[in-house]
């Protein structure tokens, strides 16, 4: 049941926490901090990447161990580290290589998920120097594909954190203290994902690695021994369970130490990947010889990540994929990567010793042979997914045409990559960091230790100051910001503007809305030939995402629908639970579909219930039964909550409309079409006044179909809603879900229609079926929303304003917003149409006590 | 007229202190007794008539059709058990066995309503209350008996004149009233420390169906911020949510003899209008002492 209902409440979590760390300013520095920590240990793990330390082999030594306490700058290197770009490009490239472990023992596939797993930490970093807004843009973008990962992620570190226990170094407690932040943040996220993961993972450690490839790659990621992993991760975490500021400063004095300690376990486990600094210039000697083949690699590496980096700036989710995409597709240099993974099999053993040169040189076979594998998989793939990938190739430069700023992309080999090359300059927003850190290089490391952890403090000070006054300021406008976002935004962005504007302009995350997921001009791209998503809800996808399917309740049978024709396809393999494997591959598909176009409620409900009915598939079942039961299952559900549901709506909703009477509506409604013709039959004779908004405009088609019924129709814009209102005697709308505290989550716009009504004392009537009921409560459309396309709204049609504002963008202050989803409060709702029967909205609360609570799970 | 009206009537007129959808019910189980159908279905179906030619009196309709509706439903709650019975004299037993036990736990009610209101009346309140309510009285009654000292205003409510009546039976009870003239309602609201009202009918979202006039009463209170309480019995929920005053049911609002009439029902006033919940403060119930928004809690336990 919990597994049922997870997604949402994990999003929801996430939401609330992205909200928190909105708000909390030293935070984000605690982040930025533990990111370049993050860095070095990687580095030191891969220690052949040669990109960014050329000519330096002596020196690093000490680079990294001053990165690892205190990212100061003393080594030459480090310098280069003031200019983000290179940043970037030095984490990059190390965290590419820096796969090779988790690959040794990991099985193909965890490729996917692993490189989606560091393409996220370039991620982190870029959040943690950037504004606060951004680091929402990584717990948003944890949302789908991601939120596995974390899943893996704490469930290494723990792993991680029980070894450096066993270690018996002196810093448990502060070892302790990580340990029960990831464990806070696990069970807010997913407790039971984790339970099981541990089982699993029990599982797969019995078997030898080699094997594990066949079925859970989940799995295998997690039964490896992924020594450096950890550490990282462990900074995933925290930022994650940072919302205990006091915590986070014991844990960064700790982290230190807790490193030195992980390298020394290291040793004695010979895991090898993150060497400690002493055991370095060891390191470097071997890996000078597979140097040169490693320079051409990290260079490739650099490129790719940072083009990767860059897109962050238009598309969050798209990030894993996209990487994984790459690697899929086998294009020459990415081949590179995955080579490594492929090489697992073979070389389990070289994980477990020193390096050696035997070790190297049969890395390298391995990973010829892998590239030659790639290939042939790169080829297979196109021929796959030909067709599917033209599909996507049209779609995004159709979208790419559309959005200014990028119209060059199209022409490039691969699609996302010149946006990214053209973002690059965007890392430059932290010059100011390079020079500071600069200026201290002549110190000695403890007091630059000190001086820097002063100046943390100073400036976190400073900034709590800074957000302090902020929200101020926002509480007072908020009612303002909330009802027109442009005119409240210049305030709070021209503070933030000072520091970071250049990175602003790139990212586009509007104040108050930075926890939403962006809209995406551009697929989110999973791999081509990855055998994960189905073909069915790949499709429905990408007609999500171009609109072509809208609505919830269109989205929620075709949602069902392909999961159906899931389902069909679905083979359980074998030695495994139908239920457990089924659940497990829904996921990325279901995520796919978030990736696409978030998740209307109503799908979310949807895809619970299906959930849950997998869930319920006993072990004993054989599959034709258990997937016929699914398959009835989904028919039954539409059957009974979407098609009776409607014609019975329809008549209760008919009943409350008289003759004569003006009914006014918002946009296209098929339920409220089903309503007007119920109400014709009864005889009655009535209007419909259809308002519309201007952009998705819906309602042209309402009118289309209620004049064909010869009903007297009015179209309107919403903008004159106030002139009509007087002569209307009801308003019927259709929600697009219902809230527990009865609050009415409907097209943007409903709310200002709302209030019209209520000033006007015109009955408000909303129509709902009730699977489309949600135990959340909302009491303003910023928490749950969803942007739409801003660029839409600025593309004015008529001729005088025509392309004014196409680069609004690159405009400092100016924020466009296209919200799709807005909140109206129950007390504006004077009956709910439901098919159980005419309600009042605190009866939400009862029916969804009463009809969802074996979905809704126990709490 | 068949027999069972008769003795409804009667039992209405003889005994003031009956709420019509009591005397309904004792109606009911009267035609149950004199019932002669053999087969479950057709009593049912002779139920249903009996309901509505109760319903076509000149009674207010409102708790009259909900309190026979909700009888019904109690009587033949359980069809399984109704169906094991051997043949239709034993289910005719369980029914009117069932019959007499809610009659009885519906007779209770008052007494339940004055225990949850037992310190809603403080010494030194004034009240204003609208009409005839045999609850608002048995309230106030209790509280005079209990020794408290308040002031009450009634309003005259035409067009019946029944806070006439009301006045006077307050006066016997020794509270010190004052009979205001409905269009005077605005004028003593400021003096009011809380307002009570009776209700023929709770709606589904917690707004009330009253003697035309409540409706005033209540807004102006709403709009001076003074509470408004509202005495009445669960047996009195129905489940209808009228969006407006113009979308009441004309048999509510309405004597069946007007309707039956060919009176032009524009210039015929209406005997009853619908108070929206906002404008209500609480509800006090034999199920205890409510906000507006539980009514439909209770209505979906009690309907599904």
């Amino acid at each position: 049941d919990e597994d049922g209902r997870r997604p949402h409440a994990r999003s929801f979590t996430q939401h609330k926490a992205n909200i928190w760390m909105n708000k909390e300013g030293p935070k984000r520095k605690k982040n930025r901090k533990r990111s370049k920590k993050r860095t070095p240990l990687i580095g030191t793990c891969t220690s052949s990447n040669p990109g960014e330390i050329i000519g330096e082999p002596p020196q690093r030594p000490t680079l990294v161990s001053s990165e690892v306490e205190a990212l100061q700058v003393e080594s030459p290197k480090s310098a280069e580290l003031g200019n983000c770009l290179r940043q970037s490009k030095v984490t990059s490239p190390r965290k590419g290589p820096s796969q090779k472990p988790l690959c040794n023992t990991g099985s193909q596939k965890t490729e996917p998920l692993l490189s989606g797993l560091h393409v996220t930490q370039p991620k982190h970093t870029e959040i943690a120097s950037g504004d606060p807004s951004k680091t929402a843009l990584k717990v948003a973008s944890s949302n789908g594909p991601v939120s596995t990962l974390f899943t893996l992620n704490v469930e290494q570190t723990q792993q991680r954190a029980s070894k450096i226990k066993s270690s018996k170094t002196a810093n448990t407690e502060s070892m302790k203290i990580t340990q029960s932040k990831i464990r806070t943040s696990e069970s807010e996220t997913q407790p039971q994902v984790l339970l099981e993961g541990k089982t699993k993972l029990k599982q797969v450690n019995k078997k030898s690695p080699q094997k594990t490839s066949s079925s859970s790659e989940l799995n295998v990621a997690q039964g490896c021994k992924l020594p450096f992993i950890p550490v990282s991760e462990l900074l995933v975490a925290d930022t994650h369970s940072s919302s205990i500021p006091a915590v986070n400063v014991e844990n960064t004095h700790s982290k230190p130490n807790v490193k030195e300690k992980n390298t020394s376990s290291v040793t004695e486990e010979t895991h090898m990947p993150n060497l400690p600094p002493m055991q370095f210039e060891l390191n470097t000697v071997i890996m000078s010889e597979a140097k040169n083949k490693l320079d051409h690699l990290c260079n490739l590496l650099d490129s790719i990540v940072i083009e990767h980096s860059g897109k962050e700036g238009y598309s969050t989710n798209t990030v894993i994929p996209v990487l994984v995409d790459q690697t899929a597709k086998g294009t020459s240099e990415v081949a590179v990567i995955p080579s490594k993974f492929e090489s697992l099999p073979g070389t389990v053993s070289e994980c477990q010793g020193e390096k050696t040169k035997e070790d190297i040189e049969h890395e390298r076979k391995a990973r010829k042979e892998a590239k030659a594998m790639k290939k042939k998989g790169g080829d297979k793939s196109k021929s796959e997914n030909d067709k599917q990938e033209n599909f996507n190739c049209i779609k995004v430069e159709k979208k790419k045409a559309v959005q200014q700023g990028k119209p060059l992309v199209v022409s490039a080999v691969t699609e996302e990559k010149l946006p990214r090359g053209k973002q690059e300059p965007s890392g430059s927003s932290v010059p100011s960091q390079g020079t500071s850190q600069e200026s201290t290089t002549a110190k000695s490391k403890a007091d630059l230790k000190r001086e820097r952890r002063e100046k943390q403090e100073a400036q976190r000070q400073a900034k709590m100051i800074a957000k302090a006054k902020e929200v101020e300021k926002q509480t007072k406008g908020q009612e303002q910001v909330h009802l027109s976002n442009d005119k409240a935004k210049p305030a709070p962005k021209k503070k933030k503007s000072a520091g970071e504007g250049a990175k602003r302009s790139r990212d586009r995350r509007i104040p108050l809305l930075g926890h939403l997921p962006l809209h995406f001009s551009q697929l989110p791209i999973y791999p081509v030939n990855c055998d994960d998503i189905h073909p069915a809800v790949r499709t429905l996808g990408l007609k999500m995402r171009d609109r072509i399917v809208d609505g919830s309740t269109a989205r929620v049978v075709s949602t069902l629908a392909a999961l159906k024709r899931f389902i069909n396809d679905y083979r359980t393999p074998e030695s495994c639970d139908l239920s457990r494997d089924l659940a497990e591959k829904l996921l990325p598909n279901v995520a796919f579909l978030n990736a696409c176009r978030p998740h209307a409620i109503a799908m979310d409900n949807a895809i619970r219930f299906l959930k849950h009915k997998v869930n319920s598939i006993e072990a004993s079942m054989p599959e034709a039964q258990a997937k016929d039961e699914l398959r009835t299952a989904i028919d039954d559900y539409l059957q009974e909550n979407i098609n009776l549901a409607s014609s019975t709506i329809a008549s209760h909703a008919a009943s409350l409309i008289d003759d004569g009477d003006v009914i006014l509506t918002f946009g296209y409604s098929a339920v409220l079409i089903e309503v007007v013709e119920a109400v014709c039959k009864g005889g009655s004779n009535i209007s419909v006044v259809v308002v519309d908004s201007p952009h998705p405009s819906s309602g042209v088609s309402m009118v289309k179909k209620l004049s064909s019924m010869s009903v007297t129709t009015y179209y309107r814009l919403i903008t004159d809603v106030t002139h009509i209102m007087h002569k209307v005697t009801k308003v019927v709308v259709e929600a697009e879900a219902v809230m527990m505290n009865g609050a009415i989550q409907g097209i943007c716009g409903t709310a200002g229609l709302a209030l019209a009504a209520a000033t006007h004392d015109t009955p408000f009537i909303v129509l709902c079926h009730t699977y489309k009921f949600c135990n959340n409560d909302l009491t303003d459309s910023l928490v749950i929303n969803e942007l739409g396309d801003a660029d839409s709204i600025v593309s004015c049609p008529s001729r005088e304003y025509f392309g004014l504002l196409d680069n609004w963008r690159e405009t400092q202050n100016l924020n466009v917003v296209s919200l799709v989803y807005d909140v109206t409060p129950a007390c504006l709702v004077t009956a709910l149409v439901t098919e159980q029967s005419v309600l009042p909205t605190s009866a939400v609360p009862v029916i969804i006590r009463r009809n969802y609570a074996d979905i809704l799970g126990q709490d | 007229m068949k027999a069972y009206i008769s003795t409804f009537l009667k039992q209405i007129e003889s005994d003031d202190d009956m709420s019509p959808a009591i005397a309904a019910m004792k109606a009911l189980m009267e035609s149950l007794r004199q019932d002669d159908s053999t087969t479950l279905q057709e009593f049912i179906e002779k139920m249903k008539d009996a309901r509505e030619a109760l319903s076509d009196t000149d009674v207010s309709v409102v708790s009259v059709s909900s309190g026979c509706e909700l009888f019904m439903r109690f009587i033949t709650l359980k069809h399984l058990e109704l169906e094991q019975a051997a043949d239709f004299a034993s289910c005719r037993e369980i029914l009117l066995r069932r019959g007499e036990d809610f009659i009885k736990s519906m007779e209770e009610n008052r007494k339940k309503i004055l225990r949850s209101s037992n310190t809603l009346i403080k010494d030194g309140m004034t009240i204003l209350t609208h009409s005839r309510s045999r609850n608002v009285l048995a309230v106030m009654t209790e509280a005079a008996k209990q020794g408290r000292q308040f002031d009450v205003f009634v309003t005259e409510s035409q067009p019946d004149c029944s806070g006439c009546r009301m006045a006077d039976e307050l006066k016997a009870a020794g509270i010190p009233c004052i009979v205001i003239l409905d269009s005077a309602v605005g004028y003593v609201m400021e003096r009011v420390t809380a307002v009570m009202l009776g209700a023929e009918g709770v709606c589904e979202n917690g707004g009330i169906l009253n003697k035309i006039g409540s409706c005033t009463v209540a807004t102006l209170a709403h709009l001076k911020n003074k509470p408004v309480y509202v005495m009445v019995e669960s047996y009195k929920f129905i489940r209808t949510i009228p969006l407006n005053n113009s979308s009441l049911p004309k048999k509510y609002l309405h004597r069946a003899s007007v309707l039956k009439s060919d009176r032009d029902l524009k210039s015929a006033h209406p005997l009853v209008d619908y108070t929206p919940p906002q404008n209500l403060t609480l509800l006090y119930t034999d199920l205890g002492v409510l906000p507006t928004s539980a009514v439909t809690e209770h209505l979906i336990k009690l309907y599904t």
